[in-house]
């Protein structure tokens, strides 16, 4: 559909609805699809279009929702409430991996090996999107730097560029495919023509368009999965890029520039012109501003930041604000954990995930990361009491994601095995204010050790023949094998709990004997109460969510070694309750018995985390204030 | 061409600006950009200030305490929390030791010691930093290093600690600018925040790296010349305290009676008595047995453990008499045998009467038969003591021999008896001991022999005074050290040799003012409280109150009864009144060597000056043995006689009037001349102890030479390390506009 200006006062005369950019602003005009010109008559209809192909420049500076957005029917960004009310299912992916084949099985991706690209990453959005996520964390998709740089690939957050010149996003040439599927191919042909008026005769991963319109082919077919977008945007820069723009660069007053502490490849942004005034450095505002630009043309639903805080809030004041201009849902995600000094770093500022909250940021990391270190209940109980205070001091409802294990931890199997990463996914998916999180490969079990661990290769896109990885963690620097591990039982338990959450229990359990009564699990999920259920055991964790007289309980055993047994207190249990688990069974045997007092013993398995509906309406008034925590605003 | 409204036509023509809209809201955003500001810091610089940070010390370790408590109950403590208890625990690790060292310390001096070394330690490695890294640091650069900062959560932390990550934000700019002023960085110039933090960043963790690298000497440095330094002056003060205190009871006679009356009794040595007396197998006893039970009942076992080696000698002296024939009769009065049978037993055995009319009439023996045995049993009753059946078969003319065989046969039951000896020994005996023990710790201050009583300080002050007075200097103590007890016999001598050879120059006057004034620096005045509190600890309405028996025979035999020369008594004053005489002996000393050297000087004395040195310096007399006493006692006597010649010492009288007497007293009382056993008390290991006690000056001298010198090369080093930390390069001159290095 070609697009069509209508003005505003014709659009009033003709009674057809156009969104508003500002309500202090005048009436602007916009691009309206999917409308067809309703004109009073075709012959003015028919002028007015021919007049607007005159004045309107080729490349048209869209405004509003994308091509992207608009090309897939149904679809519409809401991101930034899927974050905020608690919804998003997010998988972290790396498209230079996503669908790699690795035919020697050195799980280093050599010489005519398949690496993973944004087209055959496609294939594996229907296996995504049936496991239950339904946004995706891309990691950074920039071309890395080559100096100095960590690993034969590069780092992905090592960015020699952001912002090609004419405005699009910087992609990497290397997640280009040359060679793609047919269907693919007409789409992204499609794609490419509509944007550039001209036909692709060839992919070629050096013409921007091609590597745009290749990107835009994912977002949509991600979009037609129902599956959000949200880009990684670097915090840093590589040296390749510090060298080209200083005037953006952090320098220390040696003259050196300043590297964050531990990467050696990246340099930092210097955020402020002026530090004393807290002017900001406009440059880097600009090519900001642009990025985001570039990422609503392509259809992106939201921005990772990562590192939150090595950007002033004055800085992301004007950038989130921006991004809401041009799309009130773009969501954005803060990688920020917790307190000021909880997690030092030489040249880094200091974490304040309030402050980054406060300014704009829907969603942020926490320190779930640290959960392995949290072995009695109440640890888990206590941060979530802080988070939900700090997100109701705000005043606007603020969440964060179930960041057990990012790309920058060592894979949940390392501690406790399949048994763990079952017992996570159940617990993140049950906890308040959270937005279940994983990275790609831990729904099947990846350790992330890689047998190509430092060694040395002769072929390398980098100056760097080291094949540097983080042991126990996604690889980043390298072009990896495709993520994924040998116990698909864990993918089972991931769409069960997501299915939970989704309202689509009984849907996606169809052949399981346990029933969902209740019709809204998701509200309950999502905003209903957490109260905490007192036990005699402190690596028992129980609590219970309720809503509006419906109560899903979650009870599971935190250690990773043993059985335990204890005692729960659930106020108002009905003495006849009947305990039936929602989840799949793993590892060992659990059992429960109603004291018929208001209690259940239990036995569990180590690692072992059962959910449960129960009649149970009068739970939350029965329950020590104390115990009950609600986080508020939510819609 | 299609007709377009003039209308439509005007406003689609001026599209183009409208097309900028999100440049405008940019913009405009840009502007509003500090509209907001960032939170307020949560980290809060700590105020402080000697006053503060003492207060602050003790709030800190209380609150310490609080969250160890909670550790304990709930499991919950933050990892700041956590490392604190370390520090709590080496306070209260550093009290537990030294309390229980203390315990176990042999005197009181010592357990001080503990507590004084064990906090000096603590504060050694507290104040080091303080005094000489924290405070020449802030001189030098302006800021304390040793900032503590209040982070989010409300723990207390180093604002240095970690150098990779320094929450700068507690620091307002106005701080920082005063910082800039003192360290040469004008904050407003380009960089200048940034530079000012760099130089603290870098001042402080050098100065760190210096704290780390000298506490290690530093704090056991500190703490021990702590020790060093205060240990003379506890053990002075701990003297002093004991001696007023024991003076205090003897001066008050209510008091002193209290004091020993409330004594706790000593139980010593009870269960090994206990296993003497069950060890007898119903027989009875031979006398090892009866020797055995004496030897655990001693009171003189009391002494070495709070007198010197050489008293406990002789007050071991204490000789208990006939404490074993006591004890043997009290054995034969409990101790009984069954009369069933006995009359069987008596007639079996056979026993030998004698009669004079046997004797000249030459009859046979006679023996007594069963009915004679019944008949005299007759008016006994069930059981018979010993000394009762002794007495009827003595009775019946059975000779002693006889008896004791007799009795050596039987059965005897003596549970009586050691009933009686566990209740004595229980009981008054163990309530003598308790008041032995008592009185001990009174006279122990005053006349003891340990290095807290009064009389070891005297005698180490006169010593000293001597050491002093003839100007002996670290050569000599070198000497004193290395050498042996003849070394140091001549240091003195040569001394005073010396002293009278230069004389020999000097006119007549100045010879005697010199030889004046030499007297009055070697002589010291008796210590008058000291004589008189040595008088009343050995006098006998004191003393009496102690070996009081109450009647009790096997008391009194144990503390030697009435026998002055070896009773308890006796032996309490013999021993005060040895002292006295040492203390007299040791400082008369000074003027007996002077006067024997001036006299040598002056010509007396030809041909025996060795003999005279020998006694006045060594005064071992048994080592003349070969040279004059055995073979010429005579001509020895005359020496003595000369030597100790009270008008020899009219120089000496003028600074010393009783001099004269005082000799003569040590002359007749201490040297038993054709004596097997010389006493030399006067001179009693003189050398030795005027050596151990050189030595120790010496080693304290030569120790606090060497440490204290160590000591202030730290100190140097260290504050002159100051000025050269915080030094950041230069910038390069090319700085920032080539882009990355």
């Amino acid at each position: 559909m070609e697009n069509k200006i209508l003005s505003p006062i014709l659009a009033q005369t003709l009674k057809i609805n156009t969104p508003k950019m500002n309500n202090s602003e005048p009436q602007q005009a916009q691009v309206v699809q999917n409308q067809p010109a309703v004109g009073y008559s075709p012959l003015l209809t028919q002028a007015v279009l021919a007049q607007s192909k005159q004045i309107l420049p080729k490349t048209t500076q869209v405004v509003g929702v994308t091509d992207a957005h608009r090309n897939v029917v149904g679809y519409k960004n809401d991101l930034k409430d899927m974050l905020v009310g608690n919804k998003a299912n997010i998988l972290a992916v790396i498209p230079r991996i996503m669908n790699a084949q690795d035919k020697d099985g050195n799980e280093l991706i050599q010489g005519d090996e398949i690496p993973g690209n944004l087209v055959n990453a496609v294939e594996r959005l229907d296996e995504i999107k049936d496991l239950g996520f339904n946004t995706q964390h891309v990691l950074p998709v920039h071309p890395p730097g080559k100096t100095k740089a960590m690993g034969t690939a590069g780092s992905l957050y090592a960015p020699a560029l952001f912002v090609e010149d004419d405005g699009s996003l910087a992609i990497d040439p290397e997640l280009v495919d040359e060679n793609p599927p047919k269907q693919a191919r007409k789409r992204i042909e499609e794609i490419y023509e509509k944007r550039t008026g001209k036909k692709l005769s060839k992919m070629d991963k050096n013409d921007v368009n091609v590597r745009f319109s290749q990107f835009a082919y994912y977002i949509e077919e991600c979009h037609k999965r129902g599956i959000r977008v949200m880009l990684d945007l670097p915090s840093c820069a590589s040296v390749d890029f510090a060298m080209a723009h200083p005037e953006m660069m952090a320098v220390g007053p040696d003259g050196k520039e300043k590297v964050p502490q531990g990467w050696q490849d990246i340099r930092m942004f210097k955020p402020f012109e002026d530090e004393q005034t807290r002017e900001l450095n406009q440059a880097l505002l600009d090519m900001h501003r642009k990025y985001v630009d570039a990422c609503i043309d392509l259809g992106i639903d939201g921005i990772r930041a990562d590192v939150g805080r090595a950007k002033p809030v004055e800085f992301w004041n004007v950038i989130i604000r921006y991004s809401h201009e041009r799309d009130p849902q773009f969501g954005w995600l803060a990688e920020t954990y917790t307190h000021e000094d909880a997690s030092p770093q030489l040249n880094m500022p200091y974490d304040r995930p309030k402050e980054l909250l406060e300014v704009g940021f829907d969603s942020y990391y926490g320190q779930y990361h640290i959960y392995n270190d949290w072995t009695k209940a109440d640890q888990l109980y206590d941060y979530v009491k802080e988070n939900i205070d700090m997100s109701n001091e705000i005043g606007r409802p603020k969440s964060l994601i179930g960041s057990f294990a990012t790309h920058d931890d060592s894979s949940p199997m390392l501690y406790g095995g399949a048994p763990w990463v079952m017992f996570t996914t159940i617990l993140q998916s049950m906890l308040p204010q959270v937005n279940p999180y994983m990275t790609d490969g831990v729904q099947t079990g990846d350790y992330y050790i890689f047998p190509y661990d430092h060694a040395l290769v002769r072929d390398t896109q980098t100056d760097n023949n080291e094949c540097v990885v983080h042991t126990g963690r996604m690889d980043i620097f390298n072009k990896s094998r495709k993520p994924g591990g040998k116990f698909p039982e864990i993918s089972n338990v991931v769409k069960t709990a997501f299915s939970l959450r989704d309202n689509k229990y009984n849907e996606v359990n169809k052949n399981s004997s346990v029933k969902l009564e209740m019709k809204n699990a998701q509200d309950v999920i999502t905003k209903g109460s957490f109260i905490v259920l007192p036990t005699n055991n402190p690596e028992i964790i129980a609590f219970a969510r309720h809503k509006d007289g419906k109560t899903l309980l979650f009870i599971g055993n935190r250690n990773v070694n043993n059985t335990v047994g204890g005692k729960v207190q659930i106020p108002g249990l009905n003495p006849e309750q009947k305990f039936q688990n929602l989840m799949p069974n793993y590892g060992e045997e659990c059992k429960f018995q109603n004291q018929k007092d208001g209690s259940v013993v239990v036995e569990l398995g180590a690692s072992r985390a059962c959910v449960f509906e129960i009649d149970n309406k009068e739970i939350e008034a029965l329950s020590k204030k104390n115990n009950i925590l609600q986080q508020q605003y939510l819609k | 061409m299609t007709y377009v409204s003039p209308l439509l036509n005007s406003y689609l023509n001026n599209k183009t600006n409208k097309l900028n809209h999100h440049d405008k809201v940019y913009e405009d955003l840009k502007k509003h950009a500090n509209d907001v500001k960032p939170n307020e810091a949560k980290a809060k610089l700590v105020k402080r200030g000697p006053v503060t940070d003492a207060f602050n010390a003790i709030k800190d370790t209380g609150k310490d305490c609080a969250n160890f408590v909670k550790a304990v109950r709930t499991g919950k403590l933050s990892d700041n929390n956590l490392g604190r208890i370390n520090d709590l625990g080496l306070k209260l690790g550093a009290a537990l030791i030294a309390v229980f060292l203390a315990g176990h310390a042999k005197t009181k001096t010592d357990a001080i010691k503990q507590f004084v070394c064990g906090g000096g330690f603590l504060a050694a490695m507290t104040l080091w930093p303080k005094l000489f890294i924290n405070l020449p640091a802030r001189l030098v650069h302006g800021f304390n290093i040793d900032q503590k900062y209040i982070n989010a959560q409300g723990d207390k932390k180093d604002f240095f600690l970690d150098n990779q990550f320094l929450p700068w934000d507690a620091f307002s700019k106005e701080e920082l600018e005063k910082i800039g002023k003192r360290t040469g960085i004008d904050y407003n110039s380009e960089n200048g925040e940034e530079k000012i933090k760099r130089k603290m960043q870098k001042t402080a963790l050098q100065n760190r790296t210096l704290w780390m690298a000298t506490a290690g000497f530093a704090t056991p440095l500190g703490s021990a010349m702590l020790g060093k330094a205060v240990g003379p002056k506890i053990q002075e003060a701990v003297t002093k305290h004991d001696f007023e205190q024991a003076k205090d009871l003897l001066e008050n006679p209510e008091k002193l009676e209290a004091f020993i009356a409330k004594a706790k009794p000593d139980n010593s040595g009870v269960k090994a008595l206990n296993k003497i007396l069950n060890s007898n197998n119903g027989k009875m006893p031979d006398a090892k047995y009866f020797k055995s039970i004496s030897e655990k009942l001693q009171v003189s076992e009391l002494f070495p453990r709070l007198l010197s080696e050489d008293e406990s000698k002789i007050i071991s002296g204490i000789q208990s008499i006939g404490l074993e024939d006591k004890l043997k009769s009290l054995y034969e009065v409990n101790a009984t045998v069954s009369k069933n049978g006995l009359a069987d037993l008596i007639a079996n055995a056979k026993l030998p009467i004698f009669s004079a009319d046997m004797l000249l009439t030459g009859a046979e023996d006679v023996t007594i038969d069963k009915t004679t045995a019944t008949n005299i049993l007759a008016s006994l009753g069930d059981n018979i003591s010993i000394s009762s059946l002794r007495t009827l078969l003595k009775s019946r003319q059975v000779a002693d021999a006889d008896i004791e065989k007799f009795i050596a046969t039987l059965e005897v039951d003596d549970s009586s008896f050691r009933e009686k000896i566990k209740e004595f020994a229980k009981g008054p005996l163990a309530q003598a001991k308790g008041r032995i023990k008592a009185y001990l710790k009174i006279i122990n201050p005053i006349a003891g022999s340990t290095a807290e009583s009064m009389a070891t300080k005297e005698i180490t002050d006169i010593m000293l005074n001597y050491a002093d007075a003839l100007g002996i200097d670290e050569k000599t103590l070198a000497k004193a050290k290395s050498g042996t007890q003849d070394a140091s016999k001549n240091i003195l001598q040569d001394l005073f040799v010396n002293f009278f050879k230069k004389q020999d120059t000097l006119p007549i006057d100045e010879r005697t003012a010199k030889y004046t004034e030499l007297l009055n620096t070697l002589y010291r005045s008796p210590n008058a409280a000291l004589t008189e509190a040595m008088d009343k600890a050995g006098a006998t309405e004191n003393i009496a109150r102690v070996v009081k028996t109450d009647g009790d025979a096997l008391l009194e035999a144990i503390l030697g009864g009435t026998d002055k020369q070896v009773n308890l008594e006796g032996v309490i004053k013999q021993s005060i009144r040895t002292k006295k005489v040492d203390i007299d002996a040791i400082r008369l000393k000074g003027l007996l060597c002077a006067n024997m050297e001036r006299r040598i000087a002056a010509g007396e004395f030809k041909g025996v000056e060795d003999i005279v040195r020998a006694i006045i310096y060594d005064g071992n007399i048994s080592s003349l043995n070969n040279k004059l006493e055995v073979h010429e006692p005579e001509k020895f006597a005359d020496i003595l006689k000369q030597m100790f010649n009270r008008n020899a010492f009219q120089k000496e009288k003028e600074v010393c009037e009783t001099i004269g007497e005082q000799v003569e007293t040590i002359h007749k009382t201490l040297f038993k001349i054709g004596d097997d056993t010389v006493k030399n008390l006067t001179f009693a290991n003189f050398s030795s102890r005027i050596k151990e006690i050189l030595t120790s000056r010496f080693n304290d001298k030569a120790w606090m030479k060497k440490f204290g010198t160590m000591s202030a090369v730290l100190v140097a080093v260290t504050l002159l390390a100051q000025p050269f930390f915080g030094k950041i390069k230069k910038e390069y001159p090319e700085k920032t506009q080539g882009g990355a290095k």
